[in-house]
């Protein structure tokens, strides 16, 4: 039989398509930062990064950003996982709604209901201004930390749950029957077993905030922070400086890198096995306490899921201008856009569905290369699939229009780049959404297949694809929850005629004109949900099965 | 891909409809959709037997188009951008003579360029009073003072058009000194739309912003925003409309051109937008709107062209009084 084909053929395949559409850009941003005004080699582009004071300002910002929204999200996500892990609560079957607010809830949707709420002009703000009390400065730091707490923490939150769910009681009888108090068998005995996972997400979350795009132009208008400022040199009215976008660019690259190793290091220092845990029982509350546990998860999950409702009432509500007009109901908002801007809706069915069409193609493959048919190509490839993941959404879009206007290639300004773009971000998760269960199948049943005679490709179809198939279709649902909401990366590439529903969101946030942002938000959200609800209710897909 | 497809689509629209007598007319503008909805329906009402195909997009790209498409040209008309945003382009423009030139402002007929003034934007200080400590500014004047430090925002002229108009002003106002002090007491946005939203929301009391991005807010009813026309004299940003060299329908076009600028069609374009309308007769429908008459502002003549030709300088200049 050849040893080539298929699988060594398809893995070449899979390594040029990476290697042309992320290697390629990324190193030609990198490169390009240390090419000066002048065309040639130069550390121009990073004199001026640490010699004038906004610069370094925005990275400070930044990562203290990072740092603040992460720990926040930390106290949360752990607090809360820890009252469902441990307590019963009334309502604990809500709070596995809580991962899905986060899939259907976008961040810019996010961002855009608390404004609402408590901007200027908000419900709240206005509510209070009647009663003559001032409400505190929504923009800056406040709202940013707020908001993306609120929008990041249930990453934690489903780390934290799972490993507390793994954790072995005994290990805490141990500590208890050992004469430790209770608090303190927490802190030396449950806390440090759930560190490394809940460090794993919190890394996400630091990437997550440092590369955010859609809260933090919203929000930050007096902090500047770095991707702000990236997203600003590039898009600038009157044509900006390559060097300076790639320097930005790369600084962004350079600083989750960091992180990423950090946390590496850290991880490999400790090193936990839990020993088929003993789940511990559900305490019940009684009280005071009950009330209090209760009362502050349902607190959480309450903020967590008000945004979707506050867009959805912004939606029906009459506006002039800018202005709106709480309390007055109107269809406006949706009649404007079955007038004017079905195209939009159209845009962002077409690109997501063939971003995740594409994706999930690739991911399956890939996937099924780097688990069964290992090669000595499949170490690059598993590197490869990990750099989208220290890129945020804006610098890949930089990455992939400066690197796709010349050339042989020419793709900058077509829908194909818009696709491109949506699918590769989510790339690296949808490899391994499609994996999870691929370690399960067995090798022998496919060997048995061949031996019997079918070619392996035939295998492949008729005896692993469907076995990978639940694995595929959370791969599908989530990629397509994720290319739906795209922002970052699409905002930097879009062309006049390619808008999609998060960039027209943003347009109209941009201009003031929060009512008609709404009802495109609530179609988003409605486009995002339906294949979600399809998959959990008619095909039992479990998208957080950890 | 996008562009090709659009071509076709065009291309196909005309080849479909195309019964000789009935006029067609290829319309490229960048104007928001319901601003050109409004249009096409007056269009329609005047003269029903022109039918005009729509292409949208941002100014700048649809001029690159324009000028990409140069050796079979679809577009007939271009509507609108920035007089200076039009000389990058001028050769893809024909000159049009409109009969309703001469109902225009002189400042905004261009009788020497290959397009017209369909409207302008006016710079004006946008106040909060809600976070307006003291006495509202006046005059341009007023806000270089020190004592405005920190409460005074703009665009960063580099990034936004509206806000190195707004610097040229204060530069042909007050010199480089002035360039200065303004320098010494601003902060910046990083976009045009950033100042509005800033000073509506309260973060910074008075903004340097255009005309009609701040009255929407006053017309929309935010009691708190106030709009104040500089008393040593605003300046105006105008925006034209063009006619495309060797397009497929110049005579059909030039009835369209004319419709533009007609009084009825900027009547009921500044009630939606309230963008400034060009022409002389428009003191009703400026009432109307709630913006004040032309009349009453005191205008500092500004050329566009030396504006544009200034810029590299001025903005070296104001990089350097930044710091």
């Amino acid at each position: 039989m050849n040893r080539f084909f298929p699988w060594g053929f398809l893995s070449l395949i899979a390594l040029a398509f990476l290697l042309l559409f992320i290697a390629y850009p990324i190193s030609g941003i990198l490169m390009r930062s240390f090419i000066g005004e002048s065309g040639t080699f130069s550390f121009e582009g990073f004199t001026i990064f640490l010699s004038k004071g906004k610069y370094l300002e925005a990275l400070l910002n930044s990562i203290i950003l990072g740092v603040t929204v992460t720990f926040t999200c930390t106290v949360v996500g752990v607090f809360l996982a820890f009252i469902v892990a441990r307590y019963e609560i009334p309502f604990g079957g809500i709070v596995f709604l809580l991962p899905l607010s986060v899939l259907i809830i976008p961040e810019l949707i996010s961002a855009q209901s608390w404004i609402m709420v408590f901007g200027n002009n908000g419900l709240v703000t206005n509510a209070l201004k009647a009663l003559g009390i001032p409400f505190p400065r929504f923009y800056g730091w406040f709202g940013l930390v707020y908001v993306m707490t609120l929008t990041f923490y249930v990453h934690i939150f489903l780390a934290a749950l799972a490993a507390l769910r793994g954790f072995d009681h005994s290990l805490e009888e141990a500590g208890l029957s050992l004469g430790t108090a209770p608090l303190a068998t927490y802190f030396k005995v449950v806390f440090p077993t759930i560190t490394p996972a809940v460090l794993s997400a919190g890394l996400i979350v630091f990437t997550l905030v440092v590369g955010n795009f859609a809260i933090a132009i919203n929000l930050g208008q007096r902090v500047p922070l770095l991707s702000v400022m990236t997203y600003r040199s590039f898009i600038s009215e009157l044509g900006g400086n390559p060097t300076m976008q790639s320097t930005l660019a790369t600084v962004s690259i350079l600083l989750v890198a960091s992180v990423l190793f950090l946390q590496k290091w850290y991880i490999s220092k400790r090193n936990y096995h839990m020993v088929a845990g003993r789940t511990p029982p559900r305490a019940k509350l009684t009280g005071w306490k009950s009330l209090l546990a209760s009362g502050s998860a349902g607190f959480i999950i309450v903020l967590s899921l008000l945004p979707a409702l506050v867009v959805l009432v912004g939606s029906f509500t009459q506006s002039r201008g800018p202005v709106m007009y709480w309390g007055q109901f109107t269809l406006d908002n949706y009649s404007r856009i079955w007038e004017f801007n079905l195209a939009v809706i159209g845009n962002s069915l077409r690109f997501a569905t063939l971003a995740t069409v594409l994706g999930v193609i690739f991911a399956t493959l890939v996937s099924y290369l780097l688990v069964k048919k290992r090669n000595p190509l499949s170490a690059t490839l598993d590197y490869l699939l990990l750099l989208p993941l220290t890129i945020s959404g804006t610098v890949l879009g930089i990455a992939l229009a400066q690197g796709y206007n010349t050339g042989p290639l020419v793709l900058t300004g077509t829908a194909a780049l818009m696709v491109l773009a949506m699918m590769l971000r989510r790339l690296p998760f949808g490899v391994r959404n499609a994996s999870a269960n691929l370690h399960n199948i067995s090798n022998s049943l496919e060997e048995a297949s061949v031996s019997l005679g079918v070619p392996p490709v035939r295998t492949f179809f008729n005896i692993v694809l469907p076995l990978m198939a639940p694995g595929i279709a959370a791969a599908a649902i989530l990629t397509w929850v994720t290319t739906v909401a795209e922002l970052s990366a699409s905002v930097v590439i879009y062309q006049a005629g390619q808008e999609t529903l998060p960039i027209q969101i943003f347009r109209l946030i941009s201009s003031d004109l929060m009512a008609r942002a709404s009802a495109f938000g609530v179609i988003n959200m409605i486009i995002i949900l339906v294949p979600v609800f399809f998959g959990i209710k008619v095909m039992n897909v479990k998208l957080f099965s950890s | 891909m996008k562009v090709t497809l659009l071509n076709i689509a065009a291309a196909a629209m005309i080849a479909f409809s195309g019964v000789a007598s009935a006029g067609e007319v290829n319309l490229y503008t960048s104007n928001s959709e319901d601003s050109v909805a409004l249009a096409l329906d007056i269009i329609r009402e005047k003269a029903p037997d022109i039918k005009v195909n729509v292409i949208a997009g941002g100014s700048g790209s649809l001029l690159r188009r324009i000028d990409a498409e140069k050796d079979a040209t679809v577009a007939d008309l271009f509507w609108s951008s920035g007089f200076s945003t039009l000389t990058g382009f001028s050769n893809l423009f024909a000159k049009y003579d409109s009969p309703e030139v001469d109902n225009l402002y002189p400042a905004l007929q261009a009788k020497d360029a290959p397009w017209t003034g369909t409207n302008t934007h006016v710079m004006v200080l946008m106040v909060n009073k809600d976070v307006l400590e003291g006495d509202a500014p006046t005059s341009w004047q007023d806000i270089m003072d020190e004592s405005w430090k920190g409460k005074v925002t703009m665009a960063d002229p580099a990034n936004s058009s509206s806000a190195y108009a707004q610097l040229y002003g204060i530069y042909t106002l007050y010199g480089e000194e002035g360039v200065q002090r303004l320098a010494d007491v601003v902060e910046t946005q990083g976009s045009t739309s950033g100042v509005y939203k800033a000073v509506a929301q309260g973060e910074y009391p008075v903004g340097m912003t255009m005309e009609y991005a701040a009255q929407r807010y006053v017309v929309g009813g935010q009691q708190e925003i106030d709009v104040l026309y500089p008393e040593d004299g605003t300046f105006l940003s105008p925006e034209g409309l063009a006619l495309i060299a060797n397009g497929p329908n110049p005579e059909d076009a030039k009835r369209v051109y004319d419709l533009l600028l007609s009084q009825k069609m900027q009547a009921a374009l500044v009630g939606l937008t309230l963008r400034r309308p060009s022409r002389i007769d428009m003191d009703g429908a400026l009432q109307f709107s709630g913006l004040p008459l032309m009349k009453d502002l005191k205008i500092i003549e500004v050329d566009q062209g030396e504006a544009g030709a200034n810029r590299d300088m001025l903005l070296e200049l104001w990089a350097k009084a930044r710091g």
